[in-house]
């Protein structure tokens, strides 16, 4: 790999680094450090769900007999969940406009709005683990209880980061000269809905496929 | 997307030339860690960290030592009765996972933290906090794993901890679940650290720092990075679906329940090879970055030895099953992973060449540095040798479980880890003290450990051959070992022998070493341009890179340069503390970036994360939820937005500053 003439900067050029104005700080924009930070953490969060999943097939293709074993689980609580969160993503969204657009009103009504919606979301999988069997009851409820399980654990530090930003935002820290943090946290809730759809759709879809 | 320019605070950057001592007392003002415990705790200074880093993983390089050389003692004649059948267990256990997880990373971690930013161009890593975050959970989980020793309860289950002898029924103690959680604990580590290393990469490097000017510890350091990010999970998930089948009665790797035993295997080698290659390249990068410097060379096939780091790392991914050969795996599959475990030596062999070749095609300068690489190269061909024949599927049901096994993992790790680090202290002690090293005590350092080394372990390629299985503790004299493992036993000493070499010579160097100056080996890296050791700012004024080799370039290829790079004039940024970042492929001037000062909320995130993980061992759930709260009270003040840091509006004042 040569040094091509568009990387090296002219002689005379070189002895002045930077010319132009640059930023001071992170500057509102997905490239900030805080950002791409938030970027590699989802993907090493994302893998732990790619493992838990392969965990699951791995499982469900060494089964013997019939998979899950008590039939495939009722889509009702599931289906009222994967809602729930993507109307959540989408009052993230519009928090993520309203910030950048400097109201930051708007934008802590929509994170709380989404705190809410995470809140009932816990709620419903309560109800869902309540109506289902114990840990013990064999390699299909371990898988189902520990993957419905480490979601809920993020879902719970994406409620954390909301409630933070909502504060924050209230007591006029971020607008739209300051939105980064807003970004970042709506950066990670995104995950976690996404992670709920393929949660989604191991647990619940998968089953009535095959 | 775009944001208004006008609405975030933005200057031109200072730039001038040669600073005068007014301004370098100012940036040590700005940069200094505060004397004192408040300062021990709360230092983000990258060079005190990494050099924490080194000390920490030497102290866990030597307790693994201690427990090799015990095993030895056990294993040097037949029928020996010096160590019981369970505490042996313990030890090799605990040996393995030293050296795989206490030592042989975070001591490349060591390197990467004090060298990076000084490589780099820059006044630090891209996040300060989470670099000293990193440390103090490395030093908190070490701990942790070795208390299960002082109860006389360590891990017994070897370093890959397999089911079902890692499961309740036939480990019943409370063994297993130290290493589950410590591992689990270690991982958060890793994770951050390997964050914040891609994060730098993409940030915080001196104008001109473009990828291909990258030196190549970088290369590896950034590609185990990466690849830790995708291998980590899989271990911790692994150890987590364990203590749950332990402790509550899960059934992930449980048969009888519709589990499997094999899924451990998986998930543990889909981490544990990737993780292999983690302890070795950006050990490689090392050799690579210093080995040029006493051939008065720039290395051969830079561009190669880069890109086939990337591919070692790519294909590391796809050759997890070959540590899994025996196990009942389909043919096809078989077929596959041994072609890619075989296929994954070619870009090892390109970097092989190179070193070859800078040395042949250079004017070596026979130091003591020079020799450790030059060992390392040695010791590389033989592990890789080795391990070329375990990929093949016959190849390895007939050796999988020997001592020859055992042969090649050290060669690979000692060969390729602790000869490169070793070299690598010899080389970077200058810059990390001030001062040089006793080349004469070198010398005796480096054939000691050369010479034991090969007495010890080549031995282990024809007890393996002739049968002998690992971790057994102790075997009959009928076998026909003895006198090779009577070999390998006086190897193993002369090699500790041969380390506790270095370390006298590290401990007489620190006080009555030669005075270094800032590039006694007349190296062509950025790091050289630097005090020795360097101010806590790094760089008074920012350089501004034009080549690979910014120091050599008055004798390089000096007709054909128009341009050089500048180490003496450039950007000051000392509005606080403040470096700059710059485009990710071309490293351009991009922000000016504020960064953060002391901070203890790393040292009490830790002390949070380390009750939460002893209130789990002890299914303690009070102490377990409070611990909980602590640590996310410790984030929250982290993360609580500052205003000397650009974190919050300007204009905020408690109340929303628009409607």
């Amino acid at each position: 790999m040569a040094d091509s003439a568009t990387l090296a900067p002219p002689a005379d050029r070189a002895l002045e680094p930077a010319e132009r104005a640059l930023p001071v700080g992170t500057v509102s924009d997905v490239r900030s450090s805080g950002m791409l930070g938030m970027l590699f953490l989802i993907l090493t969060e994302a893998t732990i769900f790619g493992y838990l999943i392969f965990g699951y097939f791995y499982t469900a293709a060494s089964a013997q007999g019939a998979w899950p074993p008590q039939g495939s689980p009722g889509l009702g609580y599931a289906l009222t969940n994967l809602v729930l969160a993507l109307v959540s993503a989408g009052a993230v969204w519009w928090a993520d406009r309203a910030i950048r657009a400097d109201q930051p009103r708007s934008a802590a009504a929509g994170l709380a709005a989404a705190l809410f919606l995470g809140l009932v979301l816990l709620g419903i999988q309560g109800l869902d683990w309540r109506a289902h069997a114990s840990l013990t009851a064999g390699a299909y409820r371990s898988l189902y209880l520990t993957i419905t399980g480490v979601h809920v654990a993020h879902l719970v530090v994406g409620l954390g980061i909301l409630a933070a930003l909502s504060g924050w935002t209230l007591r006029g820290y971020f607008g739209a000269a300051r939105s980064a943090p807003v970004r970042i946290g709506a950066a990670y809730w995104y995950f976690v809905v996404a992670a709920e759809v393929a949660v989604f759709a191991t647990l619940s879809l998968s089953p009535h496929l095959s | 997307m775009a944001h208004s320019p006008a609405a975030s605070p933005a200057r031109i950057p200072e730039a001038i030339e040669r600073p005068g001592q007014d301004v370098l007392d100012r940036l040590e003002r700005i940069w200094r860690t505060e004397p004192g415990l408040l300062g021990v705790v709360g230092t983000v200074d990258h060079k005190i960290i990494g050099i924490r880093y080194l000390v920490t993983a030497f102290a866990f390089l030597i307790a693994g030592g201690l427990e090799a050389l015990a095993i030895r003692l056990q294993l040097a004649g037949p029928d020996r009765a010096l160590i019981s059948p369970q505490a042996y267990n313990q030890l090799f256990t605990m040996h393995g996972v030293t050296m795989m997880f206490l030592y042989a990373f975070p001591v490349l971690s060591g390197f990467s933290n004090y060298l990076w930013p000084l490589l780099l161009g820059s006044r630090d890593m891209a996040f300060p906090r989470l670099n000293a975050l990193s440390y103090w959970i490395f030093l908190a989980s070490g701990l942790f794993l070795y208390a299960s020793f002082f109860i006389g309860q360590a891990p017994d289950d070897g370093w890959f901890n397999y089911v079902p002898y890692a499961s309740k029924v036939y480990n019943a103690g409370p063994n297993i679940d130290w290493y589950l959680l410590g591992l689990i604990f270690l991982g958060i580590s890793t994770t951050v650290g390997s964050v914040n290393f891609v994060v730098t990469l993409m940030r915080t490097r001196a104008p001109g720092m473009s990828i291909n000017r990258l030196p190549i510890l970088v290369w590896g350091t950034m590609t185990a990075s990466v690849a830790n990010l995708f291998a980590v999970p899989a271990v911790s998930l692994a150890c987590l679906l364990l203590w749950l089948d332990r402790q509550f009665g899960t059934t992930f790797f449980d048969p009888r329940d519709g589990g499997s035993p094999l899924l451990w295997q998986h998930l543990f080698w889909m981490f544990g090879h990737p993780w292999v290659y983690a302890l070795v390249l950006p050990a490689m990068g090392i050799v690579s970055d210093a080995l040029p410097t006493f051939c008065r060379r720039p290395l051969v096939g830079y561009t190669l030895v880069a890109l086939g780091t990337v591919a070692t790392m790519i294909f590391g991914f796809g050759v997890w099953v070959h540590h899994m050969f025996a196990t009942g795996i389909p043919d096809l599959a078989l077929s596959f992973l041994s072609a890619a475990s075989i296929v994954i030596a070619v870009p090892s062999a390109v970097a092989v060449f190179a070193w070859i070749a800078t040395i042949w095609g250079g004017r070596p300068v026979v130091t003591t540095a020079f020799l450790f690489f030059v060992g390392f190269v040695l010791l590389f061909v033989i592990g890789g040798v080795s391990g070329f024949m375990t990929g093949s599927v016959p190849v390895d049901w007939q050796l999988t479980d020997t001592y020859f096994v055992v042969a090649h993992i050290h060669y690979v790790l000692v060969g390729i880890n602790v000869f490169p680090v070793i070299g690598g202290i010899y080389y970077w002690f200058p810059k990390f003290t001030g001062r040089m090293m006793n080349e004469r005590l070198g010398r005796w350092n480096v054939w000691t450990m050369f010479v034991g080394f090969n007495l010890g372990f080549f031995p282990m390629h024809i007890t393996g051959l002739m049968g002998m299985p690992r971790r057994i503790y102790t075997y009959g004299p009928e076998m026909g070992w003895t006198n090779l493992n009577l070999v390998t036993t006086i190897g193993s000493f002369l090699f500790a022998l041969g380390v506790l070499l270095f370390l006298v010579n590290v401990a007489i160097s620190l006080r009555g070493g030669a005075v270094a100056g800032d590039n006694p080996w007349d190296a062509p890296t950025l790091e050289w341009a630097t005090p020795s050791p360097p101010p806590p700012y790094n760089f008074a004024v920012i350089p501004t890179v034009a080549s690979r080799h910014p120091l050599w370039e008055d004798r390089l290829d000096a007709d054909e340069r128009t341009d050089r790079s500048q180490i003496d004039r450039g950007l000051l940024l000392d509005h606080g503390r403040e470096t700059i970042a710059t485009t990710v492929l071309d490293a351009e001037p991009d922000v000016i970036l504020k960064m953060p000062g002391d901070s203890q909320a790393p040292f009490w995130l830790t002390v949070a994360l380390a009750l939460l993980f002893v209130a789990l061992l002890l299914h303690a759930w009070w102490l377990a939820g409070a611990a909980m709260i602590g640590t996310g009270l410790a984030i929250l003040a982290w993360l609580w937005p500052e205003r000397g840091l650009g974190q919050r509006l300007a204009a905020a004042t408690g109340a929303p500053a628009h409607g």
